[in-house]
């Protein structure tokens, strides 16, 4: 049982650190373009 | 509020349920293996993990290919997330494959063709996502890793036959495995519902990571742009 625990254990915790980085890297990478949008606006 | 598109929250509502659906039918309905008792359930994983890891890579191959025709960065944004989830499944198939093996072999790990060439096609792959941290030019780090793609994918089958064409000490195929394979209709049945679960986490995970790479290349072009009227400007 503790076998079975420590494959599942890994499995979950990978597939959700991997999602948590991907919606923290979506995040960044929206606010860096909303910010060189404006940024460009106010230049023009 | 910001609202979210349709479809990735379809998906990801379908994918919770199917999650719950794979767990009830691993612990309350797949029978107990008489030899390896419950660590076989192990396998539930292990195997849907590989064979979406497989997935990843085919679209890999056909992405690397259609990028190199058309020169078109979506491709090469798809090659990329495809190769970075392919990754990920992998080095569970390379975890979960032990956690199972030393209880029920004794050991950890044995060179043998399966495992030996699964380690290879993870150690390409892994190179593939090293050639592009290290390039810098985005045309040429796209061709070099489409190369890389294309050429890496040999591995694939040899991977997936290697249990058909050579004596291993990984188990034999238990589905299409010729006259002696063959799985309890409560294991395959649970199999399929995992490898279906485990393409839909995939397919959620390959949108995401596409979508990323979309607003990273938009981003470059926008810096390119910004870089080349301030070029522009200091010349005038």
């Amino acid at each position: 049982m503790t076998w079975l625990f420590a494959g599942y254990g890994v499995v979950w915790i990978a597939l959700f650190a991997y999602i948590v980085r991907l919606s923290k890297m979506q995040r960044e990478l929206k606010d860096e373009i909303a910010a060189l949008k404006s940024k460009g606006s106010e230049v023009r | 509020m910001e609202s979210r598109p349709r479809a990735p929250m379809v998906l990801e509502a379908a994918l919770f349920m199917w999650m719950a659906v794979s767990l009830v039918l691993i612990f309350f309905y797949a029978p107990v293996e008489a030899q390896m008792g419950i660590v076989q359930k192990i396998f539930y994983f292990h195997v849907p993990l590989a064979w979406n890891a497989f997935v990843g890579f085919l679209i890999v191959f056909i992405a690397s290919f259609r990028y190199l025709a058309t020169r078109d960065p979506k491709w090469d944004a798809r090659a990329l997330a495809a190769a970075e989830v392919g990754v990920l499944f992998t080095t569970l198939v390379l975890i979960t494959g032990p956690i199972w093996a030393k209880p029920v072999w004794g050991i950890w790990w044995t060179w043998d063709s399966r495992l030996t060439l699964t380690f290879v096609m993870w150690l390409i792959y892994l190179g593939y996502l090293m050639l592009r941290h290290y390039v810098e030019s985005p045309d040429r780090r796209a061709v070099l890793a489409a190369v890389v793609g294309i050429v890496g994918f040999v591995d694939v089958p040899l991977v997936y036959f290697a249990i058909r064409w050579w004596r291993t000490q990984h188990p034999q195929p238990v589905l299409m495995g010729g006259q002696d394979s063959g799985l309890d209709p409560k294991m395959a049945t649970t199999l399929w519902v995992c490898s279906a679960t485990f393409l839909l986490l995939f397919t959620v995970m390959f949108r995401r990571r596409v979508a990323i790479e979309r607003m990273r290349q938009e981003l470059d072009a926008f810096r390119e742009e910004a870089e080349i009227a301030r070029v522009e400007g200091a010349r005038s």
